[in-house]
């Protein structure tokens, strides 16, 4: 008799009961346990490992006990799952049918012990997408009330719950003044209305040594005690809980607590806020344009900011890391002189404009022939705008400018593109086109240079015809040779040139392949030229010494 | 490579009579009239040749091509576009950054290939696309 290794998953979604002797996982357990011993006539046995997940939703796959389960089935240890109810395994369907798939693979099937069906039967597997269904449903249903009871709840002005702002601790569904931190927060408000600036606020805190007071979360670890930062002295200074309401989502209702300010400091701060939006660091409306100032991240997304510093009345333009500029102090922070890395974008982009035909094919738009011309003259236009470094266009044309070390990604906004070739698209507003260009970034002194990545440069030179020239003649020269029918001397006669010429360049038939593939392709270091290939004294008879004698494949890399 | 450098190591002590009989052993053709040491250059590159291989086919047409000096044809350089109007319609066909010819969805052999199915007939593909021009006479 074969023996069925049988696992039992029990699962509980709440902790309360737990902690009791005899709680509801050692129930499922015991039942799933009793169904085994039943069916050990079949062979079936109760494998010793304890698979519970207490406390844990059966909406998540996330789940210690379930996850070792799975390991455990893949490591082909498991014959047969058995749970109380189909539901202890998962709620959800989605995840129910990842499971089956996984249980397909590892031969593994599952029994409910006391709801009955058989999922090898199409009936058995409706009534059990019924019942996950209807699990699934009493989840969203449940998540729904809870949603509602929230509204509802903060419409009546109760607090539910979370950190509460400084100032306050919970009191139940409301909450209470802590008098010495709401003195803080109105001493807060009064510097604002006073300096007009958050900046200078933070820098009159700190300077004062006035910190955040050190408070206990609920889960009894403390947090405060440190200086304000500008961003917490905005979200105190936004706060409608200070005025005595209570927000939700984009609503605000009275709440039951009690106001740490009054209504008139609360609008004149709303008021000062509002007129004092910083300005935006836009190439449009600044005199000397960052043409990429709020589109251009490092590789890990990190804004860089447009900033300059001047020397006289000049004006050296960078962009700058974020956080670098804060006066946090970072080893891999970027600090890119502008023009270079503006050139560099503008360039890739115009040169995009240039092959109009390979965008509209990387944008999937298709091309009827008719519109050739009209292409081709549209984005002759564009690419004219771009070099001329259009602001409009360009800030239209580019969402983003990603630099890494060793390129520049560039995301091109598809519908503006498609509007400058004057092509229609279906593409949505938001999807983009990514550009890459090979440049890199260099270090001089203390700040990044970008280097157009030379590779490239090498392999587009053009061959040199002088070089193809010479050994075209010697191929032609050495076939007639070769026929034995001709001396060198009668060949020289007859081309009109001295024998030893002759001499010279047939020697160019026995070059090496490789080198001869090189000269073909333009690809041969820039020492090797006609002068040399003719003049060379004594041309090696080995391959391997002519490529050290010319120093080919030397010098690419 | 033990026989090719004992074979190319014997070239240099050869007579000349020595070497024109290797050049029969080897090619099975007429010993061209040059001097014993040109011969010696020609059998270490007919020896290296026939080791390591020779001149790649398309270098070979090239410099054939460049000799008769009537056409010119420009390689498709990896990432070319080449667009083609036939019958009406704009023929795209792309040369990936690794060199394979796509068109239709579908890697292609060669350019001809395309041309064929385009057209029906048999063409030189870099023709077709106007890769191969005429050289000014």
């Amino acid at each position: 008799m074969n023996r069925v290794r049988c696992a039992i998953y029990t699962r509980k979604s709440s902790e309360e009961g737990l902690e009791q002797a005899f709680n509801s996982l050692d129930a499922q357990r015991e039942a799933c346990a009793a169904y085994v011993l039943s069916q050990a006539s079949e062979g079936w046995s109760a494998l010793p490992d304890i698979y519970d997940d207490g406390g844990l939703s059966g909406g998540s796959l996330e789940r210690p006990a379930l996850q070792r389960l799975l390991a455990d089935i893949a490591a082909g240890r498991v014959d047969i799952i058995v749970v109380y109810k189909v539901d202890r395994l998962t709620r959800s369907l989605l995840d129910f049918a990842k499971l089956v798939e996984v249980f397909d693979k590892a031969g593994v099937s599952f029994v409910s012990i006391t709801q009955s069906f058989n999922t090898t039967t199409s009936m058995g597997r409706l009534t059990l997408n019924m019942l996950l269904s209807f699990a699934q449903f009493e989840r969203e249903v449940t998540a729904e009330r809870i949603r509602d009871k929230i509204a509802a709840s903060k419409a009546k002005g109760m607090w539910m719950g979370g950190v509460p702002p400084l100032g306050y601790r919970p009191d139940g569904r409301t909450l209470e003044i802590v008098e010495p931190h709401a003195n803080i927060v109105r001493d807060i408000y009064r510097r604002y209305l006073d300096l007009g600036n958050v900046r200078l606020v933070v820098d009159q805190l700190t300077a004062e040594r006035i910190h955040t007071p050190v408070r206990r979360m609920a889960n009894g670890r403390d947090f405060g005690g440190c200086a304000f930062s500008r961003g917490q002295i905005y979200a105190i200074l936004k706060n409608p809980i200070y005025v005595g309401d209570i927000p939700h989502r984009d609503q605000r209702h009275k709440g039951l607590h009690k106001a740490i300010i009054g209504q008139d400091v609360w609008d004149a701060t709303q008021t000062m806020l509002a007129g004092h939006v910083p300005g935006l660091r836009r190439a449009v409306n600044t005199a000397s344009g960052s043409l990429l100032a709020g589109l251009i991240v490092d590789d890990a997304g990190e804004k860089l900011i447009a900033a300059h510093a001047c020397k006289g009345k000049v004006r050296y333009r960078y962009y700058v890391s974020h956080s670098t500029h804060h006066g946090v102090s970072d080893s891999k922070a970027l600090r890119i002189p502008a023009r270079e890395i503006e050139t560099a974008t503008v360039e890739a982009l115009a040169a995009a404009f240039d092959d109009p035909i390979a965008l509209m094919a990387r944008a999937s738009i298709p091309l009827a022939p008719a519109d050739l011309a009209r292409v081709f003259g549209a984005a002759c236009t564009a690419a004219a705008a771009i070099r001329c470094r259009d602001p409009e266009m360009l800030r239209a044309l580019v969402a983003k400018v990603i630099v890494h070390p060793t390129m520049l990604q560039i995301e091109l906004v598809t519908a503006a593109m498609a509007k400058h070739l004057s092509v229609a698209t279906s593409a949505e507003d938001e999807a983009t086109l990514l550009l890459t260009c090979p440049t890199r970034l260099t270090r001089t002194g203390h700040r990044l240079r970008i280097v157009q990545n030379d590779g490239r440069a090498i392999a587009a030179a053009p061959p040199d015809a002088s070089m193809i020239k010479l050994l075209v003649k010697a191929q032609r020269w050495w076939t007639q040779l070769q026929r034995g029918e001709i001396t060198v001397q009668e060949l020289a006669q007859a081309e009109g040139v001295v024998k030893s010429y002759v001499t010279r360049i047939v020697r160019l038939a026995f070059l090496a392949p490789s080198i001869i593939d090189d000269v073909l392709a333009g690809r041969q270091p820039a020492t090797l030229d006609a002068r040399r290939l003719a003049f060379t004294a004594d041309l090696p008879t080995s391959w391997t010494e002519q490529l050290r004698h010319f120093e080919v494949g030397r010098q690419i890399s | 490579m033990a026989g090719l450098e004992d074979k190319m190591l014997a070239l240099t002590t050869m007579s000349s009579a020595q070497l024109r009989d290797a050049w029969r052993a080897l090619k099975a053709s007429p010993v061209p009239l040059i001097s014993p040491s040109m011969l010696r250059l020609a059998l270490g590159y007919e020896l290296q040749a026939q080791a390591l291989g020779g001149l790649s086919r398309v270098s070979q047409q090239r410099l054939a091509q460049l000799g008769s000096a009537k056409t010119v044809t420009q390689a498709a350089r990896p990432g070319t576009r080449l667009i083609r109007e036939w019958d009406g319609t704009a023929h795209i066909v792309t040369i990936g950054e690794d060199g394979v010819i796509r068109w239709n969805d579908r890697a292609w052999r060669s350019l001809s290939e395309v041309a064929r199915e385009i057209t029906g007939t048999r063409w030189s593909g870099p023709a077709f696309f106007g890769l191969k021009k005429r050289l000014a006479a």
